[in-house]
């Protein structure tokens, strides 16, 4: 393990710089290159793998000082590349902590176990059977609280497990504190920590003497824990049987199922009255997560004229009238309470991404990539947090819970509640790539993709038909050659800055030139007065243009009403008065 | 962000040095982002004997989205498209990770070839033809490999497109053309003259 073929990146095939672990599975990458892995949308998968995972970890300050001076070089010419990129980018990574009580060996290969102590406050030994945990400590996998069992899966409603086919929502039982909870810092995971293999074998060949006496130790104690697990394993079979239907029904994708029907001939007289067309009843009502206010929650997110345009739909029968009662439902469960999430936007605390839940932004931090927390971070109360991009976020800072907001990703998403994210972005990135991809095949049977494009692709003119300046401008865009490529990279993944929906402009840069007008925009809507705790709500200003654009064309196009979609000062005005 | 030139050397460098993994690659023109890749038909299939090239354009975003890959070679099979060589295959789409390079793409086009997969076909034609009879989908798809991917074919082809470059026409642009005069060098070089 003292080959630096053995530290290879597996994505950019080069040194991993910065190092950090995904805790799922416990393999290494760059910090920047995990976080280029992950989706804006769903719980990513391991690029090794496919483990799941939904948080970004911290940089591993352990393994960062073992590789700067093992290979002092190479890592120099990796950390000079590096910072060139986050200059072109407009981020930082953080500068890693000490990592322990001994400063780093003058010399490569200079190593003592002193510089790979377990960091649990109770232990203090070498290392053993190592995890590396999404704050980049590093402990012992048995000087981890085992999972307990208990308290992860008492959340899950039978709505709520209908909700989860995302896997998104099955994935991050929110209400698991205490469970795989950081020994040094308490930061509790969502998801048990794994053994990071290539520190232990690094471990093993550095200390093969050392490593050895507290082996036999460890597998006595993994014995034990590991009957305790089975044991809670026991327990929650359900829920884990029930993720594998999940997993079996996303398999038979029937291709996009959300559709503009035709446009109808309907008059645009009927203009929609959006204070009043708040949900008393709606169909989805009953099946709502029971307890919390949920109601109250989807009212907040389903803006006015959302509302109004699903109910237009609703009130014109037959297939149309299934579809948008369908839609509405999903929709009002996709933003109740937990479940709501918030694509493109990652929490600064544990590094969900995308966060899940509340959601709490700072108003003071002036980095472009913005900072927040999740509600399970922001519960705990935060003091010197370094955020995941080195922002200098202080106590000081105002945090802001933000309201949830139907985006098009969102809709599209309640269309089609089976299929996973990424199979939905495909389809997507399908229907909009530049004509003449799957050509004049003619073959429709069996292609879903091309089926869903020619759909999607279908849309898209009768939206067009329908007219809509800004629309138009955006069809043009999306069947141009050049237009078609900056359109793209906004629905896929990459460098967080890029897809915060939040952001105005893909381009951080100009985000960030932006951002001191937007951050004083919002304070004026800020309710309550400023202070460290979330109190009012604050909305995020308007999506990027293709969200925009898709909104229109999957819910306003039957209408040629021209009431906008549900971002604005309009809507804003009718949420503040709840 | 521009592409990750440097994984992309290292891949092209990894790819020159593994002669046995039966894959080549080749950068067209100046432009990393845009490679011709070669795969030989695999033993004891309709394949077998032929040599097959595949037209790779890499997004800036590669490896954290998958490359784009489509036949130029003409392909009978389910999964590849027998009009314009699209393929349908997951991890060019989206099971593709960004662990995964173009020697183990091209790899995973040759295990296609071997293991055509009928329930998720590119080409419902030859599916149909794949499901219904097996020995006549195998006769065609020999024929299309003798015709289009034969080993002097291609060797008879390389020679042709050779001979269009050095008139300084590109090397994607000659084959486009060769295919669509049908292997005739006379018929492409009008054809590419005329456009
Ligand atoms: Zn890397
Ligand atoms: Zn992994
Ligand atoms: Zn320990
Ligand atoms: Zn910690
Ligand atoms: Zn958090
Ligand atoms: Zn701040």
């Amino acid at each position: 393990m003292l080959d630096p073929e053995d530290w290879r990146c597996p994505t950019c095939l080069d040194l991993a710089y910065k190092p950090a672990v995904n805790s799922a599975c416990g393999h290494v990458f760059c910090f920047w290159c995990l976080h280029k892995a992950m989706s804006p949308y769903a719980p990513s998968a391991c690029p090794i793998c496919r483990a799941q995972y939904t948080n970004l970890p911290a940089i591993c300050p352990k393994l960062h000082q073992f590789l700067a001076c093992q290979f002092p070089e190479t890592y120099a010419a990796r950390r000079q590349e590096t910072e060139e990129e986050e200059e072109e980018i407009g981020a930082q990574s953080p500068e890693p902590q000490a990592s322990g009580p001994l400063p780093p060996p003058a010399a490569p290969g200079q190593w003592r176990p002193q510089h790979f102590l377990c960091d649990s406050p109770r232990c203090g030994r070498l290392l053993c059977r190592p995890a590396v945990l999404i704050c980049g400590h590093a402990v012992c996998r048995d000087c981890l609280p085992g999972s307990s069992g208990s308290g992860a899966s008492s959340q899950g409603t039978p709505a709520a497990a209908t909700a989860a086919s995302s896997s998104l929502a099955s994935s991050s039982p929110g209400s698991a504190r205490g469970a795989y909870e950081c020994p040094a810092c308490r930061l509790a995971a969502r998801q048990p920590p794994a053994v990071c293999k290539q520190l232990a074998d690094l471990l093993g060949e550095l200390f093969a003497e050392e490593s050895r006496r507290p082996e036999a130790e460890a597998q006595a104690a993994q014995e034990a824990r590991q009957a305790e697990e089975q044991a809670a394993a026991a327990a929650s079979t359900g829920t884990a049987a029930a993720q594998g239907v999940n997993a079996g029904a996303a398999k038979g994708h029937p291709g996009l199922a959300l559709q503009t029907p035709p446009p109808s001939a309907s008059p645009a007289g009927d203009q929609p009255e959006p204070q009043e067309q708040q949900p008393e009843a709606a169909p989805g009502g009953s099946s709502q997560p029971g307890g919390q206010p949920p109601a109250q929650a989807a009212q907040q997110s389903l803006s006015p004229s959302l509302t109004s345009a699903l109910r237009r739909r609703q009130a014109e029968g037959g297939a149309q009238q299934a579809m948008a009662e369908r839609l509405e439902q999903s929709l009002r469960r996709m933003t109740a309470g937990e479940e709501y999430v918030w694509h493109g936007v990652g929490c600064d605390g544990c590094g969900q991404y995308p966060i899940q839940g509340r959601r709490h932004k700072c108003l003071d931090c002036p980095e472009a990539i913005g900072f927040d927390l999740c509600g399970a971070c922001m519960d705990r109360g935060l003091s010197d947090i370094v955020g995941r991009f080195n922002q200098r976020h202080t106590p000081e800072h105002r945090m802001r819970s933000v309201r949830p907001r139907i985006t098009a990703m969102h809709m599209l998403k309640a269309a089609n509640p089976e299929l996973p994210m990424e199979q939905l972005m495909w389809l997507l990135e399908m229907a909009l790539a530049p004509e003449g991809e799957e050509g004049e095949e003619g073959e429709e049977a069996g292609q879903q993709q091309q089926q869903a494009s020619e759909e999607q692709q279908q849309q898209q003119q009768d939206g067009q038909q329908q007219g809509g300046q800004q629309q138009n401008d955006q069809q043009a865009g999306a069947a141009g050659d050049g237009g078609g490529s900056e359109l793209l990279p906004v629905l896929r993944r990459g460098p967080r800055p890029a897809y915060d929906p939040a952001a105005e402009e893909p381009s951080p840069a100009a985000y960030a030139s932006h951002q001191p007008q937007q951050r004083t925009g919002q304070q004026g809507r800020v309710q309550g007065p400023a202070g460290g705790e979330a109190e009012g709500l604050i909305d995020e200003p308007a999506v990027t243009e293709v969200h925009v654009a898709l909104e229109r064309l999957l819910l306003h196009s039957g209408t040629g009403s021209d009431s906008g979609p549900s971002s604005g000062s309009g809507s804003d005005a009718g949420g503040g008065s709840s | 962000m521009p592409i990750d030139l440097g994984r992309v050397q290292k891949e092209i460098r990894d790819i020159d040095r593994d002669k046995a993994s039966g894959v080549t690659i080749e950068v067209q023109g100046n432009s990393v982002q845009k490679l011709i890749g070669c795969l030989k038909g695999p033993r004891d299939t309709p394949f077998d004997g032929g040599i097959f090239y595949v037209n790779i354009e890499l997004d800036d975003q590669y490896p954290f989205v998958p490359p784009k890959m489509r036949f130029i070679t003409k392909v009978w099979h389910p999964n590849i498209s027998s009009a314009n060589g699209a393929i349908c295959l997951d991890i060019l789409k989206d099971q593709w990770s960004p662990a995964l390079t173009l020697k183990t793409a091209l790899l995973s086009l040759q295990a296609l070839l071997s293991s055509p997969q009928p329930d998720d076909p590119q080409d419902a034609v030859v599916a149909r033809q794949y499901m219904g009879s097996l020995a006549e989908y195998e006769a065609t798809a020999r024929q299309w490999t003798q015709t289009y991917a034969h080993a002097q074919q291609v060797v008879g082809l390389e020679a042709k497109v050779q001979q269009i470059v050095e008139m300084g026409f590109g090397r994607e642009q000659a084959l486009a053309a060769l295919k669509r005069a049908n292997g005739d060098e006379n018929g492409a070089m009008e054809i590419l003259l005329g456009a």
